[in-house]
């Protein structure tokens, strides 16, 4: 099968090597541009395409020059595929999977024949600032200019019917977290966790071991220790495949974990395990940072074409997965890693052409292409001409010290090394370890790696730092040559198109800072964020400056560090609703549901009008619970509503009940509701149901700062007690039934009381007397695990006198018949209590009370009235909102409106300027459709029973 | 009065794998299975004493904020569960009686003390199982759940999937377990996502057993 399959898979696939990463035991088969493909499982989508021969894999940003493989890692920018309805993959690094179907991007109307590869023609006009410079004016065209412009941005596109996917989250607490599973991150991590410290090792690619997965023999072979070591430890976590994004403040660390196929559950649990990604939002004690070090492409006319490839890119195409880059090389290199390069190709049979030694002088200065823009030959810099369809540069290193600058640090550039080192400004809980710190052999890495765990795991216990006591050995740093720019112009940023003449220009603009530069060329900005083209940017400007790399400084990295989709942002969904005992039954019972707040209350049973008419008529049962209630004890209670209230307490008898409204200390009203004395210290107040949370926080807010003297304790117990209303001419009647042990008589239970009592056979009920529909009703509130027994039982016993469930639309519809207001719909966020027709409750002779001396001044002052409207024609219901106008001239707008059933006409309460506030006073509401009708103010707020009759019942 | 039924008393989670009726209250019947197993113990009673943090009253509760004891003569867990704030969970039925004795037990305690039965009004759930469970609470809490951290014993208020709640950490037998409690109407939705967040760690929702109490 294997042998079979070794040349089945492609024509540039190597023979077994040592290290490879594939499993040429499981072939797939996958599709590419609508053409089918096979691979091994291993490969990645990348690696697979280039092994069947598929060499240019994308038209780059703005130019729309075809690319190919440049880094053969996650950040190479020519390597970005739609997968799926899965846009802008990093093909790269995303391992093949069977029956993937995977399309180039940003290639129309093919990878091939890309007509927007006009602009190469036109790109002498596309320089820096060419967007902003061009579609400025006249300004009236822009939106026009932007539907063009849409067309020509680059990326994958997402359908609508996409795939939600699982996207997971967790929070970690690791006392070590390791960003880099190099051989430097794994000998850290280590050390700390035989230390005794848990540790999160966080790495990038599917495996560990860094470099040394595609190095020789000697490398492997640590490479195996190092892993059988960390798999023996119970106390290091590894995250593969795994990415850590940002470090925020005291060490709060952001690390993206993507799926990997190959592992159980895709390494997020179980089998079957749906996870896409997930983010894991990690509090670390000590945070090392090992990412190793990321090589640099080298900028020279033509460095884009595809054949053109860094020496990391070789090794690794060869060494992990079996694939021959080209078949005849030219190696520019400046350092071991592309000799290296050199003895990995010849071993595998690729021609090494020329060897051009940096080190000796040597120069790269032209890659040229043939049809396809593929590479054909090399242009040295004595003017010799190659032949060949692979170069491998090898010119250095560029550091990512992203999680550095994220912790504070400056990065200092050191020329000797050509790349910035740390620059000493870290805080103690943020280490290095690795290429980042500095060079070394192996054994040396490993070494001052194992002491910076070592360090980490003493900081992160709090305890002595062994390192300072040892001395840690300080890695050295070797000499390499600086090699930037040749001397022609290439692209610095291969994903924005950004070239060299680029940065040149914009810098002759007067963009010399790098800051500037960045921003107004795009530099640095695309995909691969600044790990390729940093440095190279920062040299290029250097030359044109004349100032050192050094005093030109870089840009500062933020996060993320990687993408984040924005699936791993969103997370689970975790929006809490709240149920009340009955709800099963509204359920059952067809109620329509709508969530308010949090809670899923029932809307109506079908016809809500009906509902108010039976209510009206006989009797009705509605689910309040999620009324707010407060348990308020002690003997500084009445002190606390006095405070709290703008009317007065202070005579409240045990058994009686009274309405209050709660004003912020700006006069606003806050919350309303009825508090009724159970006790002789013993109080209840009830609330909105959307204010419940704020008013809890309000009263403890005044007690636990302003009067912490106060002896009050309060307790929320809004969902202790279910709640029913009770409500009709026949609710006494109803209530009777199945409470024996109160007496319901009018006289003896009068309007504004509260009775204690059991209902159903359940002991330990209020019922309140009390009624915001405007009928006669009791509000019964009964331990909440019983709640849906009494329900049941109401309507039982109610079903002769024709009891129905009625639901919050028909409630509302009752409340707008009687003018009750409703905090946050009839008020606003700037409606005092006077505006809303409170005068009556106010009382400005108490010493103090929340929101006084606000109200004190609004009294004096003219303000929009809360008003009760009735629009002349009785069929119009003026929408919520509706505006209130005379002329032109904005006076008020509808807050509330309805048909009525009780009384077969719309009806509305509004906010109207004080000089028309007056009964009869016609108004004109303007319509959403512009329709203009008449309305005039009514007498009361109340269209339905104003002098309270049935109320009072 | 009509043919109404005897009141049964009923927990805001819904019972899983069928329910019966003990004692007046409606309980899961599903046996307690799995490594990992989360089960509704709303119907224990539940009641919230508030008392100065520290005195009289602080003394004879016998534990503090961010601990929980048990008196286990009277099978009652004391949980420190706020500053001045204390919850204190007895046996299914006992939180009339329950209150009865801590007024009596605080009565001559200095400052103002109140006690509030909230049996009727709390969720209260338990979380079982090995290190799973820690994988479990860590998809929806931000706390360290860490044996150095969150010792058997230890108490603390947080917010698991966005609701408010009072974890404790009561291990049973050895074996890792936190009860959660949260206010009454959001207990399905915490039981639910709880469940949903063990559902790749082989979460089992089962009735609760004597041994779970």
């Amino acid at each position: 099968m294997s042998a079979t399959f070794d040349t089945a898979v492609g024509i540039r696939r190597l023979p077994g090597q040592v290290g490879e990463v594939i499993d040429r035991c499981s072939p797939l088969t996958f599709t590419w541009n609508t053409r089918s493909y096979q691979a091994f499982k291993g490969d990645t989508i990348v690696s697979a395409l280039l092994a069947s021969n598929v060499t240019v894999f994308s038209r780059s940003f703005k130019y729309h020059r075809p690319r190919g493989v440049l880094t053969a890692s996650f950040l190479d920018p020519g390597c970005t595929f739609q997968v799926g309805d899965e846009p802008n993959v990093r093909g790269a690094h995303r391992r093949v999977e069977p029956g993937m179907v995977i399309r180039a991007q940003n290639g129309w109307p093919s990878l091939r024949y890309d007509v927007k590869s006009v602009n190469q023609l036109v790109g002498r006009f596309l320089g820096p600032g060419f967007y902003y410079k061009t579609f400025m004016r006249p300004e009236r065209l822009w939106p026009v200019y932007e539907q063009v412009l849409k067309r020509f941005a680059s990326g994958g596109k997402v359908s609508v019917d996409s795939d939600r996917g699982y996207y997971d989250k967790r929070y970690a607490h690791p006392d070590v977290l390791v960003a880099g599973g190099g051989p430097a991150g794994i000998a850290a991590a280590l050390s700390a966790a035989e230390r005794g410290a848990e540790v999160l090792l966080v790495e990038e690619e599917y495996e560990l071991g860094g470099h040394l997965r595609w190095g020789g023999q000697a490398s492997r072979s640590a490479l195996a220790e190092l892993r059988a070591a960390v798999a023996g430890h119970p106390g290091i976590e590894v995250l593969t495949n795994s990415v850590v994004t940002g470090r925020y403040d005291d060490n709060w660390v952001a690390v993206m974990q993507r799926r990997d196929p190959e592992l159980p559950g895709g390494g997020f649990g179980p089998a079957g395990s749906p996870v896409r990604e997930r983010l894991v939002k990690a509090r670390a004690g000590v945070l090392v940072v090992a990412p190793g070090l990321v090589e640099r492409p080298y900028v020279f006319e033509g460095n884009d074409r595809p054949g053109v490839l860094l020496s990391t890119a070789a090794r690794r195409l060869i060494n992990l997965w079996a694939v021959k880059p080209g078949e005849r090389a030219v190696v520019f290199t400046a350092n071991a890693d592309g000799d290296e390069a050199v003895s990995d190709l010849e071993r595998v049979g690729v021609e090494v052409a020329e060897v051009v030694d940096a080190r000796r002088g040597g120069d790269v200065v032209r890659a040229t292409g043939g049809r396809n823009g593929a590479l054909s030959a090399v242009v040295l810099g004595d003017g010799t001409k190659i032949d060949c369809d692979v170069l491998v540069t090898a010119v250095g290193w560029t550091a990512p010290t992203s999680l550095l600058n994220m912790a504070g640090d400056k990065p200092v550039y050191e020329p000797r090394a050509a790349r910035f080192l740390p620059g000493g400004g870290l805080p103690d809980t943020v280490l290095v370890a690795g290429g980042i710190a500095g060079d070394g052999s192996l054994g040396e890495l490993v070494a001052h790696a194992r002491v910076v765990g070592a360090t980490a795991a003493a900081r992160a216990a709090g305890v002595a730092d062994p390192a300072a006591a040892s001395h840690s050995p300080a890695l050295r740093l070797d000499e390499h040559p600086a090699l930037f720019r040749g001397r022609t112009h290439g692209m610095v940023d291969f994903s924005e198109d950004v070239s060299s003449k680029d940065l040149v220009a914009a810098a002759r603009e007067g963009y010399d800072s790098i800051e500037l530069m960045k921003r107004y060329t795009t530099a640095t900005m695309g995909p691969s964020q600044g790990k390729l083209e940093t440095v190279n940017a920062v040299a290029v400007l250097s030359e044109v400056t004349g100032r050192t790399i050094e005093e030109t400084g870089t840009t500062v990295w933020r996060p993320p560090y990687a993408p984040i989709s924005l699936g791993a942002l969103g997370g689970r969904i975790l929006e809490p609703v709240r149920r009340s005992p009955m709800q099963p039954w509204h359920e059952a019972h067809g109620a329509r549901s709508l969530v308010a707040g949090q809670w899923v209350r029932p809307d109506h049973y079908g016809d809500p009008e009906s509902e108010v008419l039976t209510v009206r008529e006989r009797v009705g049962i509605i689910d309040v619970t999620p009324l707010g209630k407060l348990d308020l004890r002690g003997p500084d209670v009445p002190d606390l509503l006095n405070l709290l209230y703008v009317n007065k307490w202070s005579k409240l008898a045990i058994g009686g009940v009274r309405y209050g409204v709660m004003c912020a200390e700006d006069g606003v009203v806050l919350d309303d509701g009825v508090t009724g004395r159970l006790g002789e210290e013993h109080y209840v107040m009830s609330t909105t149901s959307s204010g419940a949370a704020t008013v809890w926080e309000w009263v403890e807010g005044w007690l636990q700062t302003e009067h912490p003297d106060w002896r009050v304790h309060v307790t929320p117990v809004s969902t202790a007690f279910a709640s029913v209303n009770i409500a009709g001419p026949r609710s006494r009647d109803l209530l009777a039934r199945v409470c024996s042990d109160v007496d319901l008589a009018g006289d003896a239970f009068p309007y504004m009381h509260v009775r204690s009592g059991t209902v159903a056979d359940v002991p330990g009920c209020w019922m309140w007397r009390i009624g915001f529909t405007g009928e006669l009703s009791y509000e019964v509130h009964v331990p909440a695990s019983y709640g849906l027994h009494v329900w049941e039982a109401l309507l039982i016993e109610g079903e002769d006198l024709g009891v129905c469930a009625f639901g919050v639309e028909a409630q509302r519809i009752m409340r707008l018949e009687k003018g009750h207001l409703i905090v946050g719909q009839d008020t606003d966020g700037l409606t005092k209590a006077f505006g809303a027709g409170l005068d009556w409750l106010v009382k400005l002779d108490k010493v103090d009370f929340a929101g006084k001396p606000e109200l004190v001044w609004q009294e004096r002052e003219e303000y929009p009235r809360l008003v009760g409207l009735q629009p002349e024609d009785p069929a119009i219901v003026p929408p919520e909102s509706s505006l209130l106008v005379e002329g032109n001239r904005i006076v008020g707008r509808v807050t509330s409106s309805r048909h009525s059933p009780t009384l077969r006409r719309s009806i509305c309460l509004g906010f109207l300027d004080s000089e028309l506030a007056f009964a009869g006073t016609g108004v004109t509401v303007l319509l959403p459709d512009a329709r203009r009708i008449r309305a005039r103010v009514t007498q009361h707020l109340a269209h339905f029973d104003p002098e309270g009759v049935h109320l009072r019942g | 009065m009509a043919d109404v039924a005897v009141p049964v008393a009923r927990s805001p989670i819904r019972p899983v794998g069928g329910s019966t009726v003990v004692d007046g209250w409606e309980r899961a019947a599903g046996p307690p299975r799995g490594a990992l197993r989360l089960c509704d113990l709303s119907f224990l009673a539940k009641v919230q004493v508030r008392a100065l943090r520290s005195g009289t009253a602080a003394d004879r509760l016998g534990t503090g904020l961010g601990r929980a004891a048990r008196r286990s003569s009277a099978h009652q867990l004391v949980i420190g569960s706020g500053p001045g704030e204390w919850l204190v969970l007895g046996p299914q039925g006992q939180g009339s009686a329950l209150v009865e004795e801590l007024e009596r037990r605080l009565v001559d305690a200095s400052g103002l003390i109140s006690v509030v039965d909230l049996t009727h009004g709390r969720a209260l759930m338990r979380l079982t199982g090995s290190d799973a469970v820690r994988g479990v609470l860590s998809k929806q809490c931000a706390i360290n759940f860490a044996d150095r951290v969150v010792p058997d014993g230890a108490s603390l208020r947080s917010t698991v999937a966005s609701v408010t709640t009072d974890i404790v950490r009561d291990d049973l037998g050895g074996e890792r377990s936190y009860l959660l409690h949260c206010e009454r109407s959001s207990g399905q939705y915490l039981f639910d996502t709880l469940l949903d967040a063990g559902r790749f760690h082989g979460i089992q929702a089962c009735g609760a057993t004597r041994s779970d109490w």
